[in-house]
């Protein structure tokens, strides 16, 4: 299928995801979460007994959607490649591509669950409802991201 | 709720992977201000979901779980998801994808994932510590 391995149009892209925000709330008055999904499964890890919330089972079906589209467009492949990262000079050793992925790792989770949400929490679900939070939380990663993008750039490391 | 957020998580993942987002370098063109795909991707589908809620909410519908009636309450701006946030984004320019895509790129079989992936699940546990010092991992006696 042809069609599956071009990038989705934006304006398609977007109200379906938009439509699976609203979806959260229709079913259950729930945001969905990127880092809270996270959050829950390493709640569930580090009390196995009190049972996993939800938002494993939708942390699960992000994944089973990547593999579901993978496997129809026929782009599934086990590897570590990780596309232009792996033309920077950081990127060329295994050494420092998972040193860098881990520590990105690990800001994204601290500073998202300080905050209270990522990219999906804050930014589609929470700015939908113009919560002020969500609102000026988005504008500050939206923000910061970009900064340290271009300083990294101007480095020469990004 | 399991298997709604199951089957919404699926949906999701789908349309993130065909959308790109969790290609490296669709993020950082995003994230260099070449490509503006990704900023009008988001843009409409919060616009979507913004009309959306409002038209359930103005229709009195009801969730499907509890049937309650379909309603959402603003959040005030505290520091932490200021300060959160600057850090939130830090670590996105590093590792290219947010966690959503993350667990997409698992799906997907692109493996490197797996480091961030473990990144985000220390860094939530970090923040739960530091929030919590003594709650946040049962069973652990503090020496004092």
């Amino acid at each position: 299928m042809d069609a599956l391995g071009t990038q989705l149009p934006w304006f398609v892209a977007g109200p379906l995801l938009g439509l699976v925000v609203v979806g959260g709330y229709w079913v259950g008055n729930q945001t969905l979460g990127g880092v809270g999904s996270f959050a829950a499964l390493q709640r569930y890890f580090a009390a196995p007994r009190e049972g996993a919330s939800w938002r494993v089972y939708f942390l699960g079906g992000l994944i089973v959607g990547g593999l579901v589209y993978a496997l129809l467009s026929g782009t599934w492949s086990a590897s570590f490649a990780y596309g232009g990262f792996d033309q920077l000079a950081v990127g060329a050793s295994p050494w420092t591509k998972a040193g860098l992925l881990l520590g990105g790792g690990l800001l994204m989770g601290l500073g998202a669950k300080h905050a209270g949400g990522c990219t999906l929490g804050h930014g589609l679900c929470g700015s939908a409802t113009l919560s002020p939070a969500s609102l000026a939380a988005t504008c500050v990663f939206m923000g910061t991201a970009v900064a340290v993008a271009h300083v990294l750039f101007f480095a020469g490391v990004l | 709720m399991k298997l709604f957020g199951a089957l919404l998580g699926v949906v999701f993942g789908f349309v993130l992977a065909w959308a790109k987002v969790s290609d490296y370098d669709t993020i950082r063109s995003m994230l260099l201000l070449q490509d503006p795909y990704v900023f009008l991707m988001m843009g409409s589908g919060v616009a979507t979901a913004f009309v959306g809620l409002r038209l359930l909410r103005k229709a009195g519908a009801t969730t499907v779980v509890g049937s309650a009636k379909v309603a959402w309450s603003p959040s005030r701006i505290e520091r932490r998801h200021i300060t959160g946030s600057v850090v939130f984004g830090a670590g996105w320019a590093l590792a290219g994808a947010c966690p959503g895509p993350v667990a997409v790129q698992l799906g997907q079989g692109r493996f490197a994932a797996v480091f961030t992936g473990l990144g985000i699940l220390g860094g939530v546990a970090l923040a739960s510590w530091l929030a919590h010092p003594r709650s946040a991992v049962p069973g652990v006696v503090q020496v004092r």
